[in-house]
């Protein structure tokens, strides 16, 4: 090996070195499984209270108080499992990773924020329900695949997922609208809700949290 | 003409080089942090870093915290060191190319 060649391979293992090292997983496994769990049992919430079989349920809202609860504990628990971390490694919490995560998830979850402020602000209707959910699952997709160039690959296949149940949701909801029906499971209801949910935000999660948990003897990702 | 005595003979080894490259990246590596993502073995890791150190590259740190932790970090010696080996890196491999 001459000295160019070997110049060339010392770079591919610099580079090699240091996308390993600056991976940065900004949904842990122990929050996935959490906030999967939180999903699911907030969808049976929403589908016992929002049953229309049961008259009088007082639902102002509901759907989009219960949901923040959901986002507020489980970010909650993100927060305590990172500040844990960093604490464990001996690094600081805001570390350069943990701020280039933000910035990247910023844009999407921001869209998501506005859309949902404006959706809540026009009715609150469960036949809104379903598109309410699709736009948080997209833009919390779009957020995580925007993360890509750091974070590790199975926190990309989860971005995809989201990305590509909004996707599908939407085309679902364009179908029902042009065949000149209002959702099939009907106006009112906010069962394609929260079954989207259930299986977006509760059972995506708990397979990422499955598929991500560290495991003894592995080396673990940042 | 490239002069290849330029290269750092300290860092141009590709363990004490994967060392660096690692401590370029965070403000202060584990050992066996190191040693996992390294995959080497204790006494091939604590020979490059000892290497490492008496050249003043590498700072250590012992801490005590649920059990005794020794840390490693690059100097400012040891940061520049890196930055101009890249350097004379890429100037062989842009005058390979040419």
């Amino acid at each position: 090996m001459n000295e160019q060649e070997r110049a060339e391979e010392h770079l591919k293992t610099i580079r090699r070195l240091m996308e390993r090292a600056t991976i940065y997983r900004a949904i842990s496994a122990p929050t996935a499984l959490v906030g999967g769990l939180l999903s699911l049992a907030a969808s049976f919430a929403t589908w016992v209270h929002l049953n229309p079989a049961v008259p009088g349920t007082d639902h102002k809202n509901f759907y989009l108080w219960l949901w923040l609860l959901v986002l507020v504990l489980t970010a909650a628990t993100n927060t305590l499992f990172i500040v844990l971390g960093a604490k464990k490694r001996n690094e600081p919490v805001f570390s350069a990773s943990m701020k280039a995560a933000l910035i990247a998830l910023a844009p999407a979850l921001l869209l998501g924020a506005v859309l949902t402020c404006l959706l809540a602000a026009a009715d609150d209707d469960p036949g809104l329900y379903l598109f309410q959910s699709v736009i948080w699952a997209t833009c919390y997709g779009l957020g995580l695949l925007a993360t890509g160039h750091f974070a590790p690959r199975s926190l990309t296949l989860l971005g995809w997922a989201f990305l590509s149940a909004g996707i599908a949701g939407f085309t679902w909801m364009y179908l029902d609208l042009a065949g000149g029906t209002t959702y099939s499971f009907g106006y009112g209801s906010a069962l394609p809700s929260t079954l989207f949910m259930a299986t977006t935000f509760g059972l995506f999660h708990l397979i990422y949290a499955a598929g991500a948990w560290p495991r003894k003897g592995a080396t673990q990702e940042p | 003409m490239l002069d290849f005595d330029k290269l750092d003979k300290t860092i141009h080894e590709k363990g004490r080089l994967s060392i660096m490259t690692l401590l370029a990246t965070k403000p202060s590596w584990p050992f066996q942090d190191l040693k996992a993502e390294l995959k080497m073995s204790d006494g091939n890791l604590v020979t490059h870093l000892r290497t490492l150190h008496q050249g003043g590259y590498v700072a250590v740190t012992k801490a005590m915290l649920d059990r005794p932790q020794t840390s490693y970090s690059l100097t400012e010696k040891g940061r520049a060191a890196f930055q101009d080996y890249l350097r004379v890196l890429e100037q062989i491999v842009k005058a390979g190319k040419r």
